[in-house]
């Protein structure tokens, strides 16, 4: 009697743990509230969103959204693990293109395609191929296009220009003169460091756009007429190949990340930095000593000067396909097509896709809006998302990253390049 | 009527009952033990398996399809894992070379109490206490190759020729994170070793002494054979250790350059986070799992072996 008493208390006790370790996840992982919204935005962003969940529950007081930011790092296995899982939430943010086509094609996404007719009217460019790539999936919309960044610009440091005698560079090859003028000095000519992939991949996309254009781009992504082993490829790879050997970038550039890279033009070190419209976010979040300034990216040929532009729609919000609450998460999105919402966003540094949110941009990026304007608005595609948006993680995130952060780096050539890329995207087909 | 003079059938029946409650008090502290351990390791391991002979992508648990074994067929033809294989292999027997020789030399040289052994010993297990991640971004901010503190400090001893891109060369990326394991992994080693040779015999060296041994034909002759079974447990210990290397890696390096510090748990989580083969991913830690095991089964045997 006694042995099945003590037998019984370990068993409940078991199940104590159980259920406290259960609670204990469930709560941990955000997911007790369907009504909240999970995103990745840091900093402004993150402030943005909050003020947006604020306002819509203010105007709904029978409903309340909460708000699970998500570190940039977790974001890829929480927020699968939360769309597989029996409670998601009623909104997502995420990063568009390839993760829309993988999440719609698991049936994790709504299709909110009569909704996007019914409002697309209050976004800018709501029929451009360019804008919908982001959400669309086999001719349905997954979510809303919301947040657009570009990297056409290569951000300077008009105190270090000033002091070694070096003019804004409108070639590669001046970027090359200004490696020599400033070798022996310890400031580099351009702050590069790429551990992460993307930073060196940027530069390959960007001379690829001016090299191939953006049809051939699309191509060569949907594997249909191009290949990443055609010559325009490898002679964008060659451009950066050669720049690495002229000394353009500093040593190491396979060695540290994005946020070494920062630092290291921030602190002067460097004239040039190429990145995304985001740094003014970041700017506008942590005033930097030195003054800032943005040129447009260099051109690799100028007999044939592009202004196609690289940039994407890279936040993004949907409706989890299994959410609880989906007149909720309408009411949502309704609320996040308002221009008010947008110019939340706006005001964060941010150039958004609700109509008229611009308007409320910092100064230092309406020249930028206005440039992503003038080609949006220009009949075909002028526009073409980071490349890793367009193909198979295996594809991007691996031989597009490794090896062109390998290329700047000088340790792989720009045909070796070229063909580990195209052979990656040959298997993923 | 006392235990004592009780009929022999009697004791025997109260010997059984109280068997009985000692085995149910055993389970009762075993339960929450046995449910950690199916829930959190037996579970996910037979997860782990069986999902290698999928081709599942992690978006849906309704929908996982089974794929045979195309996931081993594709390993066999992934350069990347075979990468990872060989920097596991490289990392395996470096580290526990490395960490199992600086371990003993270390022991060896502070066995004996003296004025400030114990802080000794103390500083030497630090790095084994620190979080491997925020160890993962200290190294990397210190191996920088613009901002970091080495470069500096070899060019400002004279060994400038040194510094370079570290993490960023493919050469030396490899050896920098084995030389960052082996020192935060060698303090356990360290205590082993010492806890060890304090429980060795003194009548054994004294013994030695009057027969006329000199002290390093002690150390070679009486403590590093006796220390055998140490030896054993500290070589599987820190084998498993360094073949199961995750967070350092990923944090400091991420794998790179281009796959030059890849290893299978890395290649791992890429294939199951980033490139959305969580099949593909199973199928790689089920390979590091095998080799895991048939360490351990060494061990197992060896100790088996020895205590017959």
């Amino acid at each position: 009697m006694t042995v099945r008493r003590q037998l019984l208390a370990g068993a409940a006790l078991t199940m104590l743990l159980a259920t406290t370790a259960a609670c204990g996840l469930s709560k941990h992982g955000g997911g007790t509230s369907n009504l909240a919204v999970w995103h990745e935005l840091a900093g402004s962003g993150n402030e943005a969103v909050n003020t947006l969940v604020d306002g819509f529950n203010d105007k709904h007081p029978d409903t309340t959204f909460t708000t699970r930011q998500i570190a940039d790092s977790e974001v890829n296995s929480v927020l699968r693990t939360g769309l597989a899982g029996n409670n998601p939430p009623a909104i997502v943010q995420y990063e568009g293109y390839q993760q829309t086509a993988d999440y719609a094609k698991a049936g994790q996404l709504t299709d909110i395609t009569a909704w996007w007719r019914k409002h697309k009217d209050a976004f800018s460019f709501a029929d451009n191929q360019a804008v919908r790539d982001a959400c669309e999936y086999r001719g349905k919309m997954y979510c809303i296009p919301w947040d657009m960044y570009s990297s056409n610009q290569l951000f300077y440091n008009p105190a270090l220009l000033k002091k070694y005698g070096l003019r804004l560079p409108a070639t590669t090859a001046d970027l090359a003169a200004d490696a020599r003028k400033l070798k022996g000095t310890g400031v580099n000519t351009v702050s590069l460091y790429s551990s992460e992939g993307w930073p060196a991949g940027q530069w390959w996309y960007l001379l690829s756009v001016q090299r191939c254009g953006i049809d051939r781009v699309r191509a060569a992504a949907a594997q249909h007429g191009a290949s990443w082993s055609d010559p325009c490829f490898t002679a964008a790879a060659k451009d950066l190949y050669d720049l690495g050997r002229a000394g353009v970038f500093p040593s190491g550039v396979a060695g540290s990340d994005y946020n070494a890279q920062m630092s290291l033009f921030l602190s002067g070190k460097a004239v040039f930095m190429n990145t995304g419209t985001w740094f003014y976010q970041t700017m506008a979040e942590n005033r930097p000593s030195i003054k800032v300034a943005a040129t447009p990216f260099p051109q690799a040929d100028p007999k044939h000067p592009s202004t196609q532009l690289l940039g994407g729609l890279t936040e993004v919000f949907g409706i989890p396909a299994h959410a609880g609450n989906k007149d909720a998460a309408y009411r949502f999105l309704d609320y996040m097509a308002q221009r008010r919402s947008g110019e939340l966003f706006a005001k964060a540094s941010v150039m958004n896709m609700v109509k008229g949110a611009n308007d409320t941009l910092p100064a230092t990026l309406k020249p930028t809006w206005k440039t992503v304007h003038t080609e949006l608005d220009k009949p075909g595609n002028n526009i073409v998302s980071y490349f890793e948006n367009l193909v198979a993680p295996g594809v991007g995130e691996d031989a597009m990253y490794n090896g062109a952060t390998a290329v700047a780096a000088g340790t792989m050539t720009p045909r070796q390049f070229t063909a580990k890329v195209q052979a990656a995207a040959a298997g993923a087909r | 009527m006392r235990a004592g003079t009780a009929p022999p059938r009697e004791r025997a029946r109260r010997r059984t009952a109280a068997i009985r409650r000692s085995r149910g008090r055993a389970a009762l502290f075993i339960l929450p033990g046995m449910f950690f351990y199916i829930g959190f390791l037996i579970i996910p391991l037979v997860g782990t398996v069986a999902l290698s002979f999928t081709s599942w992508d992690g978006f849906s648990y309704t929908d996982i399809p089974f794929n045979g074994v195309r996931n081993y067929a594709g390993l066999a033809q992934d350069p990347v894992f075979w990468q990872s294989l060989w920097h596991n292999a490289v990392f395996v027997v470096s580290s526990v070379v490395l960490k199992s020789v600086l371990a003993l030399m270390l022991a060896l040289a502070i066995r004996r109490a003296f004025p400030g052994s114990g802080a000794f010993r103390g500083i030497f297990v630090i790095p084994s206490t620190l979080s491997l991640v925020v160890l993962g971004i200290l190294v990397k901010f210190f191996l920088d190759p613009n901002n970091g503190l080495i470069n500096p400090l070899l060019r400002a001893v004279g060994l400038g020729h040194f510094a370079g891109a570290w993490l960023g060369d493919p050469h030396r990326a490899l050896p920098s994170m084995i030389l960052l394991d082996v020192w935060i992994g060698f303090g356990l080693p360290l205590f082993v070793f010492l806890s060890s040779m304090a429980s060795l015999p003194a009548d054994v060296y004294e013994a030695a002494r009057v027969d006329g041994a000199a002290p390093w034909q002690e150390t070679l002759f009486i403590t590093i054979p006796m220390l055998g079974p140490a030896i054993r447990l500290v070589l599987l210990l820190t084998a498993i250790d360094s073949l199961k290397v995750f967070a350092t890696v990923y944090v400091a390096t991420g794998g790179g350059p281009d796959h030059a510090t890849e290893v299978l748990s890395t290649w791992a989580y890429f294939q199951a986070f980033t490139a959305n083969k969580v099949g593909y991913s199973s199928a790689i830690l089920t390979v590091l799992l095998v080799l895991t095991l048939i360490l351990a089964i060494f061990y197992v045997r060896a100790n088996a072996k020895e205590q017959r």
